[in-house]
């Protein structure tokens, strides 16, 4: 089901008391669209066990 | 394209012309004073300031005291450090105590720091002179150097095209030997865009190599700090001041600091070299492509072997970092959004309103698959080389107008896009990146290119650009004065 404007509209007002235009909203529903599909369809391949901090653990174990 | 025999190169007469590391020893050799130093700085920004509008805010008074007391120390015989008497300038985003930061903002306009940033009390400990504040985009928010508060940043190859951003007023301030190195910050390619578009050299080091403290922050997770300089020689004495563990930074490694200018000239003979030659969702202007072939085979030609490489997961990294960009910028700036929204600009507006209503799921997601994803990158696409080359902005630098990011082409829109495709992606892996100047298109403008390391690699990045800026001399062209 994609993000509709109205969604986003409300999202903004409720969660965070910003007030949006209908068109700007529609312009933030399909950029909202686009980043939340990439990151949940590649949150289909994390672990578990999977949690940001791994991300300073790999660098500092892959230093020369 | 130019391409010259290795040589040394002999100090020019006029002092802003010379390299950082020539002024440095020079000054320190007592052939050149630190006042004569900053003087022939101002003199050429006195030139240059009213077309390229670099700074935000200059500090002639405070620059020449400074300097004054940096001669009378090496009178004495106290040097203070590495770049002892050299003139710089940094990003309006470094806060120093008791002075306005107004981080190329209106919100910030009149807003002085209380604190005072690490990197600029290391710069100040190894004995630089600071000249004052450069321009940037708002909050650091945006990579073409557009700022309707301030005034646009102009390239000083010509003042029509932009300067690329965040660091807009770094990159064309070196570029035009107004000072001899400076800050900047990278988020999203910000540091690597302005260098890639005057000509010069912009590293951004590994994630947690140089305190970001007492940096305004435009995303946490993916800010980093690092240097804008003519040479890799230039950068790596910067490098040796600022890098290096601090308590005040909760994300700074542990990681020991190398010697960045130890092994400058061994040459990068044998060197595996992964060629990007194709990345899924991203594209290459013709003209742009060539000059980046013609720097390959100057790689070649001193030695490095090189093989293709695709990045497959190109587009990928860039939505995940731009979640999190979004949705940390959103965090900082949510406040002021409500409260204050006619003090953005429009463009800066729009950059984080995805980050008001994207769930807090998405965000944490975007980080946890961190991890996984560099640890496959080095696995994969830097399994059997020892760095990546690839494009820093590819496509010719446009001008301020063709990017007018305060409207709402589409047309406009995809072009801004397309500036950050090569660079954004590494702000999510956090690898040190260089961007080093390799040509120039027909409309004068430079071209660049990027190399990529494993972790706090940074010596070998600069080990490759300063191989290859002594074999070229792009870096070397001047911009005049018109």
């Amino acid at each position: 089901m994609p993000i509709s404007s109205r969604f986003v509209k409300d999202a903004a007002k409720v969660f965070q008391d910003t007030d949006l235009s209908d068109a700007r909203a529609g312009e933030l529903a399909l950029e909202v669209e686009r980043l939340n599909t990439a990151v949940r369809t590649a949150a289909g391949a994390l672990d578990f066990d999977a949690e940001p901090s791994a991300f300073f653990a790999v660098l500092a174990k892959r230093a020369p | 394209m130019t391409v010259v025999a290795a040589r040394s190169r002999a100090a020019p007469a006029d002092p802003a012309l010379m390299s950082l590391a020539q002024a440095a020893a020079a000054i320190r050799a007592r052939q050149l004073s630190s006042v004569e130093a900053t003087q022939a700085a101002l003199a050429r920004i006195a030139h240059w300031q009213p077309r390229l509008n670099c700074f935000i805010a200059l500090d002639a008074e405070g620059a020449l005291k400074q300097a004054a007391v940096l001669d009378a120390d090496l009178a004495r015989g106290r040097i203070r450090g590495a770049l002892h008497g050299v003139p710089l300038a940094h990003k309006d985003m470094f806060y120093r105590a008791g002075r306005i930061s107004t981080c190329g903002s209106e919100i910030r306009r009149h807003w002085r720091a209380t604190t005072t940033a690490t990197v600029l009390a290391r710069l100040d400990a190894a004995g630089a002179v600071d000249l004052g504040a450069l321009n940037m985009a708002e909050f650091a928010a945006g990579p073409t150097g557009h700022n309707e508060h301030f005034g646009h940043c102009r390239n000083p190859f010509n003042p029509a095209h932009l300067t690329g951003g965040s660091s807009s007023g770094s990159g064309a301030a070196v570029a035009a030997r107004l000072i001899y190195g400076a800050l900047g910050s990278d988020t999203g390619g910000s540091i690597r865009l302005p260098a890639a578009a005057n000509g010069v050299i912009g590293l951004k080091p590994t994630y947690g190599r140089v305190s970001r403290y007492g940096a305004m922050a435009r995303a946490w997770s993916l800010d980093h700090v690092g240097p804008l300089t003519r040479t890799a020689e230039d950068c790596a004495l910067m490098m040796a001041a600022i890098a290096g563990h601090d308590p005040n930074d909760g994300a700074i490694s542990h990681e020991p600091v190398p010697d960045f200018t130890a092994g400058l000239a061994d040459g990068i003979k044998g060197l595996r070299v992964g060629v990007v030659t194709e990345a899924d969702g991203a594209s290459v202007d013709d003209e742009v492509r060539g000059a980046l072939a013609a720097s390959v085979e100057v790689l070649r030609s001193l030695g490095a072997e090189t093989v293709p490489v695709r990045l497959a997961h190109l587009m990928e990294w860039y939505y995940f970092a731009d979640t999190i960009s979004k949705c940390e910028g959103a965090t900082i700036h949510a406040r002021w959004l409500r409260e204050r929204p006619q003090d953005y600009s429009g463009h800066v507006r729009t950059r984080l309103e995805a980050g008001l209503v994207l769930p807090a799921t998405r965000y944490i997601e975007a980080l946890s698959t961190r991890g996984r994803h560099v640890a496959g990158f080095l696995d994969s696409v830097m399994a059997g080389i020892d760095v990546l080359h690839c494009p820093a902005i590819p496509v010719p630098i446009p001008t301020i107008a063709e990017t007018d990011v305060e409207g709402t082409g589409e047309a406009v829109l995809a072009l801004v896009g397309r500036i950050t495709q090569y660079t954004r992606p590494f702000n999510f892996l956090g690898l040190p990146v260089i961007s080093v100047p390799c040509g120039f298109t027909h409309n004068g403008l430079p071209v660049a290119f990027q190399v990529a390391a494993k972790p706090f690699a940074e010596p070998l990045l600069l080990r490759v650009a300063h191989s290859y800026q002594a074999a070229t001399d792009f870096h070397e062209q001047v911009p005049e004065i018109r």
